[in-house]
């Protein structure tokens, strides 16, 4: 079988780059030392102060902020044993933050990990040969009646109390325990799980900030975990600030106030993915709030700020992270800039613009693609790569990447 | 953000919605395009008349306070804050204004049905034969309705149902104002209702032609002998919603919305 042109000239078993429009898909993706070093720093820092703990990624579209949040953060907090949540554009309003939790979650499966955790602390009346399932709960629980239910629930919100301390009120207790009891009748949530107020609702009104705080807490003992990080891809809207009513703004910062405030009561870290503009417009909005989250006291310490901005990598980085993605797809011959020529400092030496991950791994992507196909030598010419570089990123087209600005 | 950077908001009363459908229709009459005047109108409907194209019953009242003239206000009142505003402008009409509206379309159904038959203005205001008269609610009603709002579309003039968005977050929070507001004013029922929706929407303004209603929303924002009434709604509203905390909290007081528009008609 004769061996494709990629393979036998490039030494490669696939084009390694992704191609993705709109955000890297990838597991991991390289980034700098220095921003490995930073992010400690921040982990180091805030996990021991009392203040939020969280931070901004500052970023235009098309930096690698999402590819930053999926591709390394993840990761990062997972192997702190710290579960992740990913939100793309959650609505501004805290509900619609809470909606998407827990509808990642999934409620049956969230149930079931509570139960799991409270099972051993629940009294039983009859003896069972077996162990009991959680279905096997919710299917005893069908067959009860309606006191020898609300008893069940009873027990089970003092298990919430007293021996996972999700909570201290007893109202909530008893919410989350039916929420576990009822998931036999509404295997999803919906939102009147987490709207105060209306008919037949779950939270009582005023109590969402501690529902969601104990809902934190469930989640780090359900799943068995140090902690909590929320991932979130832009609050979407704040990037154009002219469409956003008086409404949606305060709603806006009322939920990024929420989050903070819970960041700092529990061990929740809040991670959001912005835009210059956003965060410019969110420091206007509310100059005290956003110095909470970066971390800037009066005395304008600079070394204790926590905000993010996604800069351009430096020459030799830029080289690493094309090293990396290659060698993702070679067995031999790793740690080597071919087929891409030696020199291609050159071209980026004058481009900081296409020095951010996501830029270079597409035009990446693109050049190989394109010698490829057009069947170019290796080491490719620096007048192709060049020719590449152009004609994707011309000049003026720098920071409007999928026509936003 | 600066405030004067958010979207501008509009919320529309039912009356000057009824006017503002009176406009159109009129328009439509006489096969002229949004934006004439009433002179202009007028004098199409008289040749009409001339012509013995329409009857003089069906001639629609294009002077009165929530007549034609009304809504070509409204019209162009929409239409250059769009321009003013690069249409950075989001109108509102309730879903329970447009019950209401469709109330005013029935009544306008049943009266022109009722003086083609010759019954007496002193008869038909007594509304007796409302269940003896046959109609058509999905065209006479819901589909001229959309007709309107087509045309009006057409021109830039777009509305949006406060009660269809986010769910059913928005009715929470317009209840949890209503209970609020209600606590410090005796509105009529419609009337309360709209006010705590311009409130939850943080409405710029109400546009409205309730000279009363109009009034008090105006004396709560400036008047000073209504301070004490201004001051209990902002600290409940601060107490009980984070989102009018944040906003208490970045400009030192909550703007409660404007009633418009400034000369009663």
């Amino acid at each position: 079988m004769s061996l494709s042109f990629l393979t036998e000239k490039y030494k490669l078993s696939r084009n390694p780059f992704p191609p993705a429009a709109s955000g890297i898909e990838a597991e991991k993706i390289y980034i700098p030392q220095r921003w490995q070093r930073r992010f400690e720093k921040y982990y180091r820092l805030l996990s021991t102060g009392s203040g939020a703990k969280g931070f901004p990624i500052v970023g235009e579209y098309g930096s690698g902020k999402t590819a930053l949040l999926k591709g390394y953060l993840k990761g990062f907090f997972e192997e702190k044993r710290i579960k992740t949540i990913y939100f793309k554009n959650p609505g501004v309003q805290f509900y619609d933050l809470a909606n998407d939790l827990m509808g990642s979650l999934g409620r049956n499966e969230f149930s079931k990990a509570l139960w799991e955790r409270c099972k051993e602390f629940l009294r039983s009346d009859e003896l069972y040969l077996f162990p009991r399932s959680f279905s096997d709960f919710l299917n005893d629980l069908k067959k009860r009646s309606k006191e020898e239910e609300k008893r069940k629930v009873e027990d089970l919100s003092n298990v919430v109390i007293k021996n996972l301390k999700l909570t201290s009120d007893p109202e909530i207790a008893y919410r989350i325990a039916s929420m576990i009891a009822e998931t036999a009748t509404k295997p999803y949530f919906s939102y009147r799980d987490f709207v105060a107020g209306a008919k037949g609702a779950v939270v009582a009104e005023k109590k969402e900030p501690e529902y969601f705080q104990a809902i934190i807490r469930g989640i780090i003992e359900a799943y068995d975990v140090e902690g909590v990080a929320f991932l979130i891809d832009e609050f979407e809207e704040i990037a154009f600030p002219k469409r956003m009513t008086r409404k949606q703004t305060y709603d806006y910062l009322a939920t990024l106030r929420s989050l903070i405030d819970l960041s700092q009561a529990e061990n929740l870290w809040i991670v959001i993915a912005m835009t210059p503009e956003a965060a410019e417009e969110t420091r206007r909005m509310n100059p005290g709030l956003w110095q909470r989250f970066v971390h800037r006291d009066h005395l304008m310490r600079r070394d204790r700020e926590t905000e993010f901005k996604l800069e351009p990598l430096d020459i030799e980085e830029s080289k690493h992270l094309i090293i990396w993605w290659l060698d993702r797809a070679r067995e031999e011959n790793k740690n080597k800039l071919f087929p891409f020529p030696k020199d291609i400092d050159k071209i980026l030496e004058n481009r900081p613009d296409i020095r951010l991950p996501r830029p270079l791994v597409k035009l990446c992507f693109f050049a190989l693609a394109k010698a490829e196909n057009e069947q170019i030598e290796a080491p490719i010419p620096i007048d192709f790569i060049e020719k590449v570089v152009n004609e994707f990123y011309p000049r003026s087209k720098v920071g409007s990447e999928n026509g936003r600005k | 953000m600066a405030e004067n950077d958010s979207s501008f908001v509009i919320l529309i009363d039912t009356n000057a919605m009824s006017a503002l459908s009176i406009y159109v229709e009129s328009c439509s009459a006489v096969n002229t395009e949004l934006g004439a005047g009433i002179e202009d109108l007028k004098e199409k409907f008289k040749k009409k008349i001339e012509r013995e194209e329409v009857k003089f019953e069906e001639y629609l009242e294009l002077s009165g306070r929530c007549g034609a003239k009304a809504g070509f206000d409204l019209f162009w009142y929409l239409k250059n804050k769009n321009t003013e505003l690069s249409n950075n402008v989001k109108i509102y009409f309730s879903f329970f204004s447009q019950v209401e509206l469709f109330g005013v379309f029935l009544d306008r159904v049943f009266d022109h049905k009722l003086t083609r038959q010759g019954v007496p203005y002193r008869i038909r205001k007594k509304k007796p034969f409302r269940v003896q008269i046959g109609f058509n609610y999905q065209e006479e009603v819901v589909d001229f309705w959309e007709e309107i709002k087509d045309k009006l579309m057409e021109q830039g003039i777009k509305f949006e149902v406060p009660e269809y968005e986010s769910h059913s977050e928005f009715l929470k929070d317009a209840m949890q104002v209503l209970k609020i507001v209600s606590k410090y004013l005796a509105l009529e029922t419609m009337d309360l209702y709209l006010y705590a929706t311009g409130i939850s929407l943080r409405v710029d303004e109400i546009y409205t032609h309730d000279d009363d209603f109009r009034k008090i929303i105006n004396n709560i924002r400036e008047d000073p002998n209504w301070k004490n009434i201004f001051n209990s709604i902002q600290k409940d509203l601060i107490e009980k919603n984070r989102s009018f905390y944040m906003e208490f909290e970045s400009k030192g007081k909550i703007t409660l919305p404007k009633g418009v528009p400034h000369e009663p008609h």
